[in-house]
């Protein structure tokens, strides 16, 4: 996506690229001139220094020439500052030779030739002095001298131009960088211009064009946007009327729940109390319980015993049985005697008697068990009644015993649920003051919202102002962009 | 003694007494298992085993034609060479009678099932019938006696 800042970025990146090109080109063909005019100079130098040489060997010949023609020593002078003058001047010219290998090696042809030119002019000048004449022309004549000199003319003006073959052909570089130089800068300044004009006209139509939209639709959107700010400053006025309402409601749900705190406390109080009399009555009837059943263990002895005595009873009645039936056995023994005695005369009178008493004896043994046996049944009779009756009351005990039982864990059973009921009612009271808290927190958040709603009435009347505006500012914005459009 | 008295086993029968001389009586004892005989009459109840002999057990009260009851005593007699036991419902004691204090039976009682009733008297506010020695056996009775014995 093509946004304005990267178009805008791009076209300027462009100029600057072409701009930075530009001056590359020309620092570059500066510092090409720069360094060229360096070596022309260097070049000049060296021109100079062989123009010098050739005039200190031109020196040197001339005042040997003056002092041999004339035999003053006068005529020395310039021979000998030009040999004093010469050593300095070679070296300089090897110095500015030294990255020319061939240079360097004419100048030592040069150097050679110099040497025995010196020599030469030494000589003759040696022997103008011991005043052979003739000899010293002879010498001269024999053109050794003027041999050295053309050799050396030749090697020096062979140094020339190889020095001047350069400074022609730094002369071109120069002219050849110069005129890419202008080239260059002449043509990026046209292609930079040429640029910055199709980015600006890029630029200028994608932002009349796409800004030219985008403010349309901002102009549509603040119209949106009055509208609902309109809407939302009546739904403000609306909140703020069912606010006040919610508010009042609020207030007497708090009253409620306050009410229901108070009742469900004084619930909790009653099952209090209740609770503690339950316990009260479970520990009363746990009592009773306890002496039921030592009633129930009591009456179950009594019933023992009593079938004990019964037992007892019916042993006796065994025992009766024997004695009855030995009774029994005396009688019939004793009327069986009598029998016999009657049967025996006057001596059997006597037993008779005594058998008659046996008889009458077991009569009355026979009777006593009778009555014994009445008096046994009599007391089974009564053990009978009472362990009947003892029996009843076991029952009724056991049926006590059970009621308390059950009024035990009826009891128990209250306390459960009393207590149930007090923690239910201790559980309401805390919901219902949590409820009140919250109801509190309810209360401040509506207010709050309350708040809320007037600020948001006040902004969306801001709202709907800086709507307006915004409509405003955005039609001159597109006036400004789009003149014809607007 | 004197020739008026006599010596008798009293025993009880239901509502009455009865005496039986006691030359007749052998002994008195508790009632033993009987043996019934078939075609028998009401008043032979069959054969017991007495002293290791089979002795025949008369009911006194179908004698007497009386209810029928539980005796409790047995009493053998011995009837000339004959001993037999009767059953009764009790044994009163031995009693001595004196014939002055007896009446005859009125003869209008005298007829054939009151022969063996030699006479009439009290016991202690009870009636009591003195039994004949020798009449006790009634001719029926006798032959269904020597019928039991003879088979």
């Amino acid at each position: 996506m093509w946004t304005f800042g990267r178009r805008i970025a791009a076209g300027f990146a462009l100029s600057f690229l072409l701009l930075a090109a530009i001056g590359f080109v020309s620092y570059r063909g500066l510092s090409n001139l720069q360094s060229t005019s360096y070596q022309v100079t260097h070049t000049h130098n060296v021109l100079e220094h062989l123009a010098r040489l050739t005039s200190l060997a031109k020196d040197a010949e001339t005042g040997q020439r003056g002092f041999i023609i004339t035999g003053d020593e006068a005529f020395l002078e310039p021979h000998t500052s030009a040999l004093t003058e010469l050593p300095s001047v070679l070296q300089e010219l090897r110095k500015l030779t030294e990255d020319n290998p061939a240079q360097q090696k004419r100048l030592d042809d040069a150097e050679r030739l110099l040497g025995e030119k010196v020599t030469e002019l030494k000589r003759t000048i040696d022997m103008r002095k011991k005043g052979q004449v003739d000899e010293t022309i002879k010498a001269i004549q024999a053109g050794a001298g003027k041999r050295f000199m053309d050799e050396l003319r030749l090697v020096l003006a062979q140094m020339e131009r190889e020095e001047r073959d350069l400074l022609k052909s730094r002369g071109d570089e120069v002219e050849a960088t110069a005129s890419t130089a202008r080239g260059t800068i002449i043509g990026g300044t046209l292609l930079a211009l040429l640029v910055v004009l199709i980015a600006g006209t890029i630029v200028t139509r994608a932002l009349s064009g796409q800004i030219g939209r985008a403010i349309q639709h901002m102009q549509s959107s603040s119209a949106e946007l009055q509208a609902s700010a309109n809407q939302q400053a009546a739904s403000a006025k609306e909140s703020a009327t069912a606010m006040s309402e919610i508010t009042t409601t609020i207030s007497e749900l708090l009253a409620t729940s306050r009410q229901i705190a108070s009742s469900a406390q004084r619930v909790t109080h009653v099952a209090d109390e209740t609770s503690s009399a339950a316990r009260t009555g479970d520990q009363t009837a746990q009592r009773t319980h306890e002496s039921v059943g030592g009633i129930k263990r009591q009456v179950d002895m009594i019933v023992s015993h009593m079938l004990d005595l019964g037992k007892k009873s019916q042993q006796i009645g065994g025992i009766l049985d024997i004695i009855n039936e030995l009774a029994e056995q005396t009688n019939i023994l004793s009327i069986n005697a009598t029998i016999e005695a009657a049967g025996a005369g006057e001596q059997g009178r006597r037993f008779s008697v005594v058998a008659d008493e046996i008889r009458k004896l077991a009569d009355r043994v026979s009777a006593s068990t009778k009555e014994i046996r009445g008096l046994i049944d009599e007391i089974r009779g009564a053990v009978n009644t009472t362990v009947m009756a003892t029996e009843g009351g076991t029952k009724a005990v056991e049926l006590g015993a059970r009621q308390f039982t059950e009024v035990t864990a009826s009891l128990k059973s209250i306390t459960l649920l009393v207590g149930n009921t007090t923690e239910a009612a201790r559980e309401i009271e805390l919901s219902t003051k949590q409820q009140a808290t919250a109801v509190e927190q309810v209360n401040l958040a509506v207010a709050n919202v309350a708040q809320s709603t007037k600020e948001t009435e006040a902004s969306a009347t801001q709202t709907l102002q800086t709507a307006t505006q915004l409509s405003t500012l955005s039609r001159e914005l597109l006036r400004l962009i789009q003149p014809d459009v607007a | 003694m004197s020739a008026g008295a006599v010596q008798s086993l009293v025993v009880a029968s239901g509502a009455r007494a009865c005496a039986i001389p006691l030359s007749h009586v052998l002994e008195t004892l508790r009632p033993l298992p009987v043996e019934a005989l078939a075609g028998a009459p009401g008043f032979l109840r069959g054969l017991s085993v007495i002293r290791g002999k089979p002795t025949p057990v008369l009911d006194l009260r179908a004698l007497l034609e009386e209810e029928p009851g539980t005796p409790t005593r047995f009493v053998t007699l011995r009837l000339s060479e004959r001993t037999l036991a009767l059953a009764v419902d009790s044994v009163l004691g031995v009693r001595t009678l004196d014939r002055a204090t007896l009446a005859t039976l009125p003869p209008l009682l005298r007829d054939a099932s009151q022969r063996m009733v030699e006479a009439v008297g009290t016991l202690d506010a009870r009636l009591l019938l003195v039994l004949k020695t020798g009449w006790l056996l009634p001719p029926e009775v006798l032959n269904a006696l020597s019928r039991a014995e003879g088979s």
